[in-house]
């Protein structure tokens, strides 16, 4: 089985290991000089890795380990981002409760921008081929005399990433080192000093800065030795390629269109105020779901997952007749739906938008539910771009001083907004593995320290990560066949299952 | 079990400690003794090393190369030691040792630890590691200053240290003296350091030079026909300074205990966690009877203590705390199921 | 009507019209005694049961008088329902001209394709044969029925653009009103169309003689099986832009095979036994 092959490969002991080469992880010839030993050298900046240092930094256990770590864009750049308050950035993420709550208790959550974050009390999805729909919230286990409890907040990931930055500037110098724009040139394995440590089961890695500039040439690279090498960097995770670690998935031949759009002030005022709402739509015809999430000042982000030409499609329209479709998306039937794709714009000059005149149309004679989202009435310059979407799970997350967290270990389908907050729960995980280790005097980066991570996350990422694959294989039968039949029963039944619907709220909400 | 452990064993035992070669980088005085046990006649090194039962020692430096195998055949062990840990911290809690400020930020770090029996040094390199290496760390609820840990498997001794290499705080610590490896036993440690301290001319009668002493998995392997756990236990005892906790585990001599350790736990693949031949059940020694040998040990330590504080008439202090493995979640300290199969027990000087 | 009268006669009121009904509030799921209001003129909202009711009694009515277009046109909206319609709508949608068509909602009467203009197209095209076709046949376009009992008023009209343009079919297809033409364009309608009453007209079988029934077997119902699982949706056609092309363009353009000629075939048919007639009397005499 590959995970005890990963896991006992690397492991011999000091009597063989002089003799005899590891097959795969490569020998240094010689040091050129003796590394810098760190406890935890994370390699990535993103939310995964930043949020890992700023929980070992946080608390009074881990704060004196000596850290580093490695990303190849410009950190000052992240520190620095900053939007005016009507803009918001197109990679937006839905934080649940259990996320939050991480944040808070790590002292980021006061750092974040809250102008630009927006809580979201109900979620309503529905099949755009049958209509059968479920709302999520939490009205059946609050009283109606309290605050409506949330389901999940939307944050900038930007915004995230730079109060993460904050709260690592916050812990001050000691022990900790940031190589900003720099990437990790090589990792091997470290020799045995012999009036020193035996390094020969560490990883080291040689860092050079990213961008050659005449500066930069003359440093030396520099040599940095691990306790615990953090994978943090990505669905093509460097560190996961060190370890030997194998992956399974695939490519989901979709894209996922984001965009930032303003929607118009709904004529009736929500009760209770300042209640916002999550729309989904399901379009099995057109590959995937298009869901509008809420934003500050009545603005919403959108996600639409479809299939590589219909991203390209949209992405190519002008920006009135995208806001027609969008607003269509969540209107029209699926014939309407996959001949409007198809239109032809009929030149630049013409000034007559056309899938707006579909879309009045049709909406004469397409009853609507009264579930359905605000109208689009505008779309930000520049703000509408796409991402393949895939699905990848690390056949394990930890070797022997070597773990993997965020999209280095997983990569899940964004219909149900779990990747970041899956991510984010790595991060809790590990940091409290790192935390118990230190306290029990156990070695940070050995396999029996890890596996108390291993155990937590492995399993429940690979069970969203399976649900969300089966969510998504199940809304692309298109048509109204048994497939549609069952699933729509399914969705009403949980529907009116308030046991069951709770349930499944909570699972998403992850462990608080 | 044999009467007398065949000459050919002891000689192989003998012939392996003239022939080792121990790391230079070990400051203490054992390199001085280490040519004593070489001249030694057969008699006179098994009187010494009286509680050492031959086959015993020989059994687990047979598992010495896989000791630190993650996957292997000590992985229980593995598993247990955090427990240690949190054990020691309980122990420490509510006896209060040494903690005069009396204020809820980390107490000092400063007690000294002995480690009986430490085989490739599972318990002793996680203690070394919590020492602090410079006053800013913070220590550990464990509270460890130093640690010296003592094995009469030269084996072992020599996998423990090069093991204990690849952690350059625990190597540091290696280098500095404050953690150490010796390859003797307890009997002839007593003897060492009593012969030290008659030489300081009792400038301490007080007694012990550790803080704790731990016996993690030490007291069902002695060898019944040369020691008894009573005399053992006072010998460890008697290293303690007043106040200090010997702190030690093993496993109970009851009907469940032979099943869970005899039979299921030592089943072959899949069902069992540990070699055939780890562990026999009639030298386990259950709570009941360790409790009484143990405050025995302790009266008597205290009454050839010349202390003037009256030490002798505080209460004996006994924490008793079963703990079970469950397979595929790992140990889990279980109050009260002492009698069902491993425990941990710590009394107090 | 009273309530009662409602449910003890469902087939007398096949014949006389119903104009007003009681008004309601549900849309759907409604009893006799809470119908809705109807969603287009003429529209009369039925229950399952009696749209059940109206489906097995039409059908039983056409196959006694299959001359009984109302009773088909009933037997129509009656079964188009849940399914059927709303393809053929689809069907529509998923077209350019067929979006066009719903669009601009055109009809098909006597006033909107007036008979003398059609005369007066060139020889073979579209109009010129519709025209042909209608006085050779005797009816105008003014015979059909309203639909009724179509709630969807989109799809309502859909039915009713269907039926308008059946004319249309037996004048590109060129087969004669008579049983044996009708059969054998239903058959060819209901694979292009899937609408079931014209597949479930096709059980008027029975009503031909055994060499009308063998030549519908050898040679019409294969012709119908090519063309309309050829031919591009009849449905999406837009006629009245199509007046002055030619017809056999037309065919090739939407795949549809010229079918045999049936009164040339019954012309022939005559002649033969005529002459057969004329040989035996020979013979006897």
């Amino acid at each position: 089985m590959s995970a005890s092959r990963s896991a006992l490969r690397p492991y011999v002991c000091s009597s063989c290991r002089h003799g005899v080469l590891a097959p795969r992880r490569r020998f240094s010839s010689k040091p050129a000089q003796n590394p810098e030993i760190y406890d935890v050298v994370c390699v990535g900046g993103g939310p995964a890795g930043l949020g890992l240092l700023a929980a070992l930094r946080a608390s009074p256990v881990t704060s004196k380990l000596k850290v580093a770590l490695v990303e190849s864009q410009d950190l000052d750049k992240a520190r620095s981002w900053d939007l005016p308050t009507h803009e918001f950035s197109n990679r937006v993420s839905s934080l649940t409760p259990s996320s939050v709550a991480f944040l808070r208790r790590i002292g980021a959550l006061e750092l974040l921008d809250t102008d630009r974050v927006q809580d979201y009390q109900q979620m309503q999805v529905w099949d755009g081929e049958t209509g059968s729909k479920i709302s999520f919230d939490w009205a059946e286990e609050t009283s109606p005399f309290e605050d409506p409890r949330t389901v999940a907040t939307m944050t900038e990931n930007a915004n995230l990433v730079r109060a993460l930055l904050s709260r690592i500037e916050a812990s001050g110098d000691e022990n900790l080192k940031i190589f900003s724009k720099t990437t990790v040139s090589s990792i091997e394995n470290g020799s045995d000093h012999p009036d020193g440590p035996d390094l020969s089961a560490w990883p080291v890695l040689t860092v050079a800065p990213s961008e050659a500039s005449p500066a930069s040439t003359s440093e030396p690279p520099v040599r940095i030795a691990a306790r615990l090498l953090v994978g943090a960097d990505g669905i093509n995770s460097p560190v996961r390629s060190f370890a030997d670690i194998a992956t399974e998935g695939w490519d989901y031949n979709r894209h996922g269109v984001v965009a930032t759009l303003a929607l118009s002030d709904s004529e009736a005022p929500t009760f209770p105020a300042g209640m916002r709402t999550a729309f989904q739509r399901f379009l099995p015809a057109l590959g995937g779901p298009i869901a509008l999430l809420p934003l500050p000042n009545n603005h919403a982000t959108l996600v639409w997952s479809t299939t590589p030409e219909h991203a390209a499609y949209l992405k190519s329209l002008p920006p009135n007749a995208f806001i027609s479709m969008v607003n269509a998306a969540f209107r029209l039937s699926m014939t309407d739906l996959k001949y409007m794709m198809k239109m032809k714009r009929v030149g630049e000059e013409e000034e007559v938008n056309q899938h707006d005149a579909e879309l009045t149309w049709r909406l004469q004679h397409t009853p609507q539910p009264n579930h359905i989202p605000p109208m689009v009435t505008g779309v930000q310059e520049r703000s509408v771009a796409s991402f393949p979407l895939r699905f990848r799970h690390a056949s394990t997350y930890i070797s022997p001083r070597v773990a993997l967290i965020g999209d280095a270990a997983h990569v899940i389908h964004p219909l149900a907004g779990q990747g970041l907050n899956l991510g984010l729960g790595d991060v809790a995980s590990l940091s409290n593995t790192i935390e118990y280790a230190v306290t029990h005097g156990m070695d940070v980066g050995d396999l029996l320290s890890l596996e108390r991570y291993s155990t937590e996350r492995w399993g429940a990422n690979a069970k969203v990560g399976g649900v969300c694959d089966l969510l998504h294989k199940l809304y692309n039968v298109p048509g109204q066949g048994p497939v549609a039949w069952g699933r729509s029963l399914g969705l009403n039944v949980i529907d009116r299952l308030p046991f069951v619907k709770g349930f499944l709220m909570r699972q998403a909400e992850g462990g608080a | 079990m044999a009467a007398r452990p065949s000459l050919s064993r002891v000689s192989r035992v003998i012939n392996s400690l003239a022939s080792t070669s121990f790391s230079s980088s070990s400051s203490s005085s054992f390199s001085s003794s280490s040519s004593a046990p070489a001249s030694l006649s057969p008699s006179t090194f098994l009187r010494r090393h009286s509680s050492v039962s031959a086959d015993e020692l020989s059994h687990f430096s047979g598992l010495a190369n896989s000791w630190w195998d993650p996957m292997g055949p000590s992985r229980v062990l593995h598993l247990m030691n955090p427990l240690r840990h949190e054990f020691i911290a309980t122990c420490l809690a509510t006896g209060d040792t040494s903690n005069s400020t009396g204020n809820t930020t980390s107490p000092p770090a400063n007690l000294h630890y002995l480690d009986i029996g430490c085989g490739g040094g599972i318990f002793a390199e996680s203690l070394a590691r919590t020492i602090p290496l410079t006053p800013s760390v913070p220590g550990t609820p464990t509270r460890a200053a130093s640690m010296t840990a003592i094995d009469p498997s030269p084996h072992l001794i020599r996998i423990a240290r090069a093991h204990a290499r690849t952690d350059p705080t625990v190597d540091a610590h290696l280098r500095s003296g404050h953690f150490k490896y010796l390859n003797t036993t307890l009997e002839e440690l007593s003897e060492r350091l009593l012969k030290e301290e008659e030489a300081k001319e009792a400038e301490q009668p007080t007694g012990g030079k550790f803080d704790m002493v731990t016996l993690f998995e030490v007291i069902e392997h002695i060898d019944p026909n040369t020691s008894t756990p009573a005399t053992f236990l006072t010998n460890a005892l008697r290293l303690l300074k007043p106040g200090g906790w010997l702190v030690g585990s093993t496993i109970a001599r009851t009907f469940p205990s032979f099943l869970v350790n005899q039979v299921i736990a030592e089943a072959p693949w899949p069902v069992g966690v540990v070699p055939r031949g780890t562990h026999e059940w009639s030298k386990f020694v259950n709570p009941d009877e360790l409790e009484g040998w143990a405050k025995d040990g302790v009266r008597t330590v205290r009454s050839q203590l010349h202390n003037p504080s009256g030490s002798q008439n505080k209460a004996l202090e006994w924490l008793c705390c079963g703990v079970m493995y469950f397979p595929g979640l790992g140990w889990k300290m279980v109050p009260g199921s002492e009698s069902w199969g491993n425990y941990f027990w710590a009394v107090r000087v | 009507m009273s309530v009662l009268a409602r449910q003890i006669a469902p087939s007398a009121r096949l014949l006389t019209p119903v104009t007003t009904a009681p008004a309601c509030l549900l849309p759907r799921h409604f009893s006799v005694l809470n119908r809705p209001q109807p969603n287009y003129p003429g529209h009369i909202p039925l229950t399952f049961i009696e749209r059940g009711a109206l489906a097995v009694g039409s059908a039983v009515g056409s196959l006694i008088n299959p001359r009984r277009g109302d009773l088909i046109a009933t037997l129509g909206e009656a079964t188009a329902t849940p399914y059927f319609i709303y393809r053929l709508r689809d069907a529509m949608l998923s077209d350019a001209t067929g979006r066009r068509i719903l669009r601009d909602r055109p009809r098909i009467t006597s006033s909107t394709m007036p008979l003398p203009y059609l005369r007066s197209l060139p020889e073979n095209s579209v109009g010129r044969t519709y025209a042909a076709w209608l006085d050779r046949e005797g009816v105008s376009p003014d015979t059909r029925s309203q639909v009724q009992y179509i709630d969807n008023e989109e799809c309502a009209y859909v039915m009713q653009r269907y039926r308008e343009c059946h004319d249309f079919y037996h004048a590109v297809t060129g087969l004669p009103i008579f049983v044996e033409g009708e059969l054998a364009l239903k058959a060819f309608e209901f694979l292009n169309t899937l609408i079931p009453m014209t597949g479930l007209s096709l059980f008027a079988m029975v009503r031909l003689k055994p060499a009308e029934r063998e030549r519908f077997f050898s040679l019409h119902l294969p012709w119908a099986v090519r063309s309309g699982l050829a031919s591009k949706e009849l449905i999406n056609v837009y006629w009245e832009e199509v007046l002055e092309k030619n017809v056999d363009e037309l065919r090739r353009e939407l795949n549809i095979e010229a079918p045999p000629d049936l009164r040339e075939i019954r012309r022939m048919i005559r002649r033969q036994q005529k002459e057969e007639k004329q040989r035996m009397g020979q013979q006897t005499a």
